[in-house]
């Protein structure tokens, strides 16, 4: 969270040491790559990986990290490392799906409206500015909060739905950047349709911009499932990070020093989104430089 | 005069109109819950009077079938300030609640804002002065990972080491229990002294994004022909740097200020229920947990109208520090 | 030959550039020397180190790059390039530069007397009310009228912020001043002004100038001498006057032979085909070897040594200078570079026009969305097939809007646009128009999706307007294209991505799509501003060639009336939207009748006239805009009459062409303003 990061603008980098940082950029974004690919293994490998079952809960209470149990155990007599591996599932699909779908609106959004421009594109882009404006991760809590039941399918789509406005902004100024650029009014000239146009001409040119604007979205849908879990208006019966907390919160967990109990899971949920903001500064990175050698030509 | 009368009424007619997007959300929550909201109310009379349901439902029109009626009476009833009754603190009116609520968590946010804002800027240009050196990496990995952190988070983390283990500050609440032995001068240094690890948990984790925004714009400013210039004309590199180069890349973090305030907010709320602070959050906290719908609407409305109302002074500022945006 | 000691001495420099790969060698072993009070024109294409050169000299190399050997010296003292604070005394006070964006060179926040007054407190210990009168002063040297002090630079006109950056470096009275491409973004008509007013204020300062352009024809007539850099080296350095009448070297005789002129016999350019070396590897010989026509096998091993010419400082880098010897048995060796006769004009043709336009208008929302700008008004234009119509026009003159209303991209608000004499109505755009009419773009960098092989865009073409041809007859018609713009081989240029390609060859394949749907109308939108002139000449060349070949009929849009005249048959003027006036080139170019016309004929530079003169004309005339009423041009006319302030003058047709002046006609009827 946070000040949101603006993805869509490359810095021009003919200043002094952009070659140091391209590389920086890269290597970082592989240790992101690295830390994605540890969190999917143990997403998909949680039932291999765990060493109790995620439903049992007949070891002691509060007992500090051990052999039997390496981050102790829970004011239910659940063993934490077993619950954290398995909300890793929770997090990268609730982030991902979400991601996908406002990421999916906003790249339709943004470049319908930067493209197309007219009324259509204004009302749109009203639109994005208003929702800019309202607090959405509020609203999130209290549409969360008045909703019964949401479960992980409407957490998703709510996230979604409240998601897509900073990948529109961005798409939309980059789109207007690249409208600018010959080869659309080319495309034009050539007699092609608007829609071959922006979907075939102008999309595979965002590709770099949509992918660090994903992994911010995604960044922040995983931010906020965690944020609902915590509240418990998410989906309190399925095993997340989020859940974990709340339920450590509830139950007093920093009157007993459980810190086994509270550091997992929160330092799990940053560093996955770490690893996401990563991949997404190597893009950009990456990107930059490509569009950077081409000038020089 | 740079601002124009033109620019000030378009501005505030875009508040108006999100105001009013805000309100038309706030209307639609209960009917999500599917079924009539009116039944939903009435549903609820082991927490009041029949009496009184029947006179809230004839307040905001329920008692009329037709929506739009409901709608437009939700209006009047707003701008007369009355916000419902509370279900929970029966029979406190939902206003009086967030009234009390709302200067412990404006105080918070103020001060979270401002500082992690000044230190933010001041850390982002430090970095982008040294591109590359081992502080500028330093801080902007470390910022990245702030960046990724949930603030519900870092304030247990706070909470746990700061005041459970080291004792150095208290468990929570705003004011000490006994509060009334205190003189005013006692009172104040209390109520900072609560506020010190929630402040702290909003600033760690909102001023990563001011680093890194303000190193980039800088990083592209120092770039610049009219940067280079300056230094052709020989100035001193303190004014290249701060006169020349600092004045335009902080234009763009002026705007992500006011951009990143609905997150800032979100964060609060979240941190408030970590200290048991006693402002908005902690009420919507309780709301949600006893199902105290009117007080959730209410809240809602009142940080809606704040961070627009932000917005809004943000934007009849901001002509005053760019010239070049006087007239549109 | 200059004995007194130089005002800027540069022995031996060599600037580096440490990027991701080999360091580049953007400027390799140059000396020069300025003298007092002259004014050294720095000649070269893009790429040849010339802005590199002064950025070095002052100190300022952004940080990749960094002068790895050699010295600068300022008034025979050795310039402390290393030392920071050393150097801050020295810059502005005895160096002063004025680079080529006036608005990106001004702090947008700050407003003009601020940023003025900043350079005299650098230096000196004033109060800032003096530093401010200080500032005023300059101002009113070049023609800037005090109350724009308090002004921010973007309520500024290009040429007035132009004139504030020269005010500026002036206020400390440096004893150089380096001007790297201060006028490129001007039009010409400001341009001229402009630099008759530094010769001005060098007679009465006396500083020295160090000039950087590409412009050759421009550097001929401002400066004293002149130095040609190629790929970071010096390859020519001579009097102007010299260096016009005896090019010693093959690339400046090129450069020389691909400038189009307005006076005097036309004849054919030839350019210079090829690209700049890649400065990443080491030139053993002369750098200019794979594009020289005159080059022996030695050049491309041999380093040439720069020799003196006939005694005096006329200095030149060629090995066929050094030992004619070695050009003996080729046929005219370091000759001129011109071949064949210049092109022809077309015959006129019987039949009626291709393309036509019938008083088409375009209005656009002014900004801060008061009022409405005419872009394109009321606008007449025939395009017969095989032949050249240009349309000359500075910026903001509504040329490039005219282009896009005759390609349909945008709907005009009046008037209609006609194929074949059928108006074309309605905002639909049918495959049959785009079929017929085609467009070459300004920018060949940009004219090519990056994300797609030439190939592909090329076969979009092609497959959009054949679509019946199976796969086989597809790439043989678009080898057959690519041959047509001199490029191939077919499969090993469709192969490859745009950044492949130098912008010369982008250009040429912008062309063959253009010729893939076998199009009879060309718009080319100012195809050669982004281009070296020594290439852009070959596009021009190309056009030309297609129209004779072909019988392609040519929109040529352009600002540089010379260029209009080398390849056009007819030329039409535009100011503020209209068509001032229109006629055979050589009757336009060599009688031009509206005073604007008249204006942009005696402001164009040429490398055969007389030298700019210090006693500068009237600067107020220039920076005025466009006039919203009247005559557009009204406002800037020295002919301006009563009637010009109020009624815009209507078109009057004569036996040379049209003229819309009120000088020659009536004004506007009524019906036609609407």
């Amino acid at each position: 969270m946070g000040v949101p990061l603006e993805a869509g603008r490359p810095v021009r980098s003919r200043d002094a040491g952009a070659a140091r940082r391209v590389r920086f950029g890269g290597t970082a974004g592989m240790v992101g790559a690295a830390i994605l690919l540890c969190f999917i293994l143990i997403a998909v490998f949680a039932p291999v990986l765990s060493p109790y079952s995620p439903h049992a809960s007949n070891f002691t209470p509060w007992q500090p990290p051990s052999a039997a149990h390496l981050l102790g155990t829970d004011d239910y007599g659940q063993d934490v490392l077993t619950q954290v591996l398995w909300g890793a599932r929770t997090s990268i699909v609730v982030g991902v799906a979400a991601g996908l779908l406002a990421s999916s609106l906003g790249v339709l959004v943004g470049l319908v409206a930067g493209y197309t421009g007219g009324w259509i594109g204004e009302v749109l882009m009203r639109l994005v500015d208003l929702l800019q404006v309202i607090p959405t991760i509020v609203l999130l809590i209290i549409i969360a909060a008045f909703v019964p039941s949401l479960g992980l399918g409407g957490e998703i789509l709510i996230i979604g739905f409240l998601s897509w406005v900073w990948m529109a902004r961005s798409i939309r100024s980059q789109v207007l950047s690249e409208s600018a650029r010959g080869y659309v009014e080319a495309s034009r000239v050539i007699g092609m349709s608007n829609a071959e146009i922006m979907f075939r001409e102008i999309l595979p040119n965002l590709l770099p911009v949509i992918l660090a604007n994903l992994v911010l979205v995604v960044t922040g849908a995983i931010l906020a499932e965690a944020s609902l879990d915590f509240l418990g208006i998410g989906s309190p019966n399925v095993i997340s990070w989020g859940t974990m907390l709340s339920l450590a919160f509830s139950t007093n967990a920093i009157l007993y020093n459980a810190w086994w109990w509270i550091a997992p899971p929160g330092f799990c949920i940053a560093t996955l989104c770490f690893a996401f903001i990563l991949i997404g500064n190597g893009v950009l990175a990456m990107y930059a430089q490509r569009r950077g050698s081409m000038a020089q030509h | 005069m740079r601002v124009s009368a033109r620019y000030v009424l378009k501005r505030v007619g875009f508040a108006l109109l999100t105001l009013w997007a805000a309100v038309t959300a706030d209307f639609f929550l209960p009917r999500l819950m599917g079924g009539n909201p009116a039944e939903y109310i009435a549903s609820q009379t082991s927490l009041g009077s029949p009496q009184l349901i029947a006179a809230l439902k004839a307040e905001f029109g329920l008692t009329n079938p037709n929506p739009f009626y409901q709608y437009w009476r939700y209006f009047v009833e707003l701008a007369h300030g009355n916000l419902g009754v509370s279900y929970e603190y029966y029979p406190s009116r939902v206003g009086t609640l967030l009234w009390h609520a709302l200067p412990f968590t404006v105080g918070l946010l103020l001060v979270a804002v401002v500082i992690s804002f000044v230190v933010g800027i001041f850390l982002g240009m430090l970095c982008a002065w040294r591109p590359g050196s081992w502080f500028d990496s330093i801080v902007v990995g470390t910022s990245f990972y702030l960046h990724a952190v949930p603030y519900f988070w870092t304030a247990m983390l706070l909470l746990l080491f700061g005041a459970f283990d080291l004792k150095a500050f208290p468990l929570g609440h705003a004011l000490p229990a006994e509060a009334q032995n205190f003189g005013p001068a006692g009172l104040v240094v209390r109520v900072l002294w609560h506020g010190v690890l929630p402040v702290l948990s909003l600033l760690l984790v909102s001023i990563a994004g001011h680093v890194l925004v303000t190193r980039n714009n800088m990083l592209q400013a120092l770039s610049e022909d009219y940067v280079v210039l300056a230094r052709a004309k020989g100035l001193p590199e303190g004014q290249v740097r701060w006169r020349y180069a600092a004045r335009t890349a902080l234009l763009p973090s002026f705007t992500g200020l006011m951009l990143s305030l609905g997150h800032v907010v979100g964060g609060a709320l979240l941190t408030e229920i970590v200290f048991s602070y006693p402002g908005v959050g902690q009420l919507i906290y309780q709301a949600i947990l006893n199902h105290d719908y009117p007080v959730i609407q209410g809240a809602f409305l009142i940080v809606a109208l704040c961070v627009i109302a932000a917005n809004l002074m943000a934007d009849l500022v901001y002509p005053l520090v760019d010239p070049r945006v006087s007239l549109t | 030959m200059v004995t007194a000691v130089p005002a800027l001495e540069v022995r031996n420099l060599s600037v580096v550039y440490d990027g991701v790969g080999a360091p580049v060698r953007a400027v390799d072993a140059v000396s020069l020397a300025l003298a007092k009070g002259e004014i050294l024109g720095l000649a070269g294409e893009s790429g040849s180190g010339k802005s590199t050169l002064a950025f070095a000299v002052t100190g300022l190399l952004k940080i990749p790059g960094r002068v790895a050997a050699g010295q600068v010296l300022l008034g025979g003292a050795p310039v402390p390039l290393q030392d920071e604070a050393a150097m801050r005394r020295i810059r502005w006070r005895r160096l002063a530069i004025v680079l080529q964006s006036s608005m990106n060179a001004l702090n947008p926040v700050l407003s003009v007397g601020q940023q003025m007054a900043d350079a005299v407190l650098a230096h000196e210990t004033v109060p800032y009310a003096r530093a401010l009168a200080r500032a005023a002063e300059m101002c009113d040297l070049v023609h800037v009228q005090r109350r724009y002090l308090a002004s921010y630079p973007h309520e500024l006109s290009g040429g007035m912020r132009q004139r504030v950056c020269i005010a500026m470096a002036l206020l400390l009275h440096p004893d150089v001043l380096i001007m790297d491409e201060p006028t490129t973004a001007l039009d010409v008509v400001v341009q001229k002004r402009i630099l008759e007013h530094v010769l001005q204020l060098r007679s009465r300062f006396g500083f020295s100038v160090l000039f950087i352009t590409h412009d050759l024809p421009l550097m001929l007539q401002f400066c004293d001498r002149i130095a040609v850099l190629y790929a970071g080296r010096l390859a020519e350095a001579a009097p102007a006057a010299e260096l016009r009448d005896r090019p010693a070297h093959p690339y400046t005789q090129g450069l020389l032979h691909a400038f189009p002129t307005l006076r005097g016999e036309r004849r054919a350019l030839t350019g210079i085909p090829g690209r700049a070396p890649d400065l990443r590897q080491p030139i053993p010989g002369c750098p200019f070897a794979p594009r020289c026509p005159v080059a022996v096998d030695v050049c491309s091993s041999r380093r040439p040594a720069l020799v003196r010419l006939g005694g005096g400082d006329h200095l030149a880098a060629c090995l066929l200078v050094e030992e004619p010897a070695l050009g003996k048995g080729r046929a005219g060796a370091p000759a001129v570079l011109c071949a064949d006769g210049a092109p022809r004009r077309a015959a006129a043709d019987r039949a009626g026009p291709v393309l036509a336009a019938h008083g088409v208008s375009k209005r656009f929302a002014a900004r801060g969305g008061r009022g409405t700008i005419r872009a394109v008004d009321s606008v007449d234009l025939e395009l017969h097939a095989g032949e050249i119509v240009a349309v000359v026009g500075e910026s903001g003159s509504g040329k490039s809007t005219l282009a896009r209303l005759l390609l349909r991209l945008m709907p005009p608000d009046g008037g209609v646009v006609a194929l074949d004499g059928r108006a074309l109505t309605g905002s639909k755009v049918d495959a049959g128009f785009r079929h017929r009419v085609q467009m070459v773009f300004q920018d060949p960098f940009s004219a090519f999706n990056p994300v797609w092989t030439v190939g592909r865009s090329i076969g979009r073409a092609v497959a959009l307007h054949h679509g019946r041809w199976d796969h086989a007859r597809r790439q043989a018609f678009a080898a057959r294209v690519l041959g047509d713009v001199g490029l191939g081989p077919a499969q090993e240029v469709l192969a490859k991505y745009p950044r492949e390609f130098s912008g010369g060859q982008l250009q040429r394949l912008v062309v063959a799509r253009a010729l893939a749907v076998e199009p009879e109308v060309l718009v080319a939108d100012e195809p050669t501003s982004m281009l070296d002139v020594s290439i852009g000449v070959e596009v021009l060349n190309l056009l030309h060639d297609l129209r004779q070949r072909r019988r392609i009929g040519v929109v040529y849009i352009t600002h540089n009336l010379a260029s209009a005249r080398y390849l056009a048959d007819r030329i039409l003027v535009m100011y503020g939207g209209q068509v001032v006036e229109s006629g055979g080139t050589e009757e336009v170019v060599r009688h031009p009748r509206h005073p604007y016309t008249q204006l942009l004929v005696a402001s164009a530079p040429e490398p055969g006239s007389a030298r700019l003169d210090a006693a500068a004309a009237e600067l107020a005339l220039v920076d005025a805009g466009i006039a919203a009423s009247g005559c557009p041009f009204h406002n800037r006319c020295p002919l301006a009459m009563e009637v010009c302030r109020t009624e815009v003058p209507g078109v009057t047709a004569t036996p040379q062409g049209t003229v819309r002046c009120h000088l020659y006609g009536g004004p506007e009827s009524v019906a036609q303003n609407t």
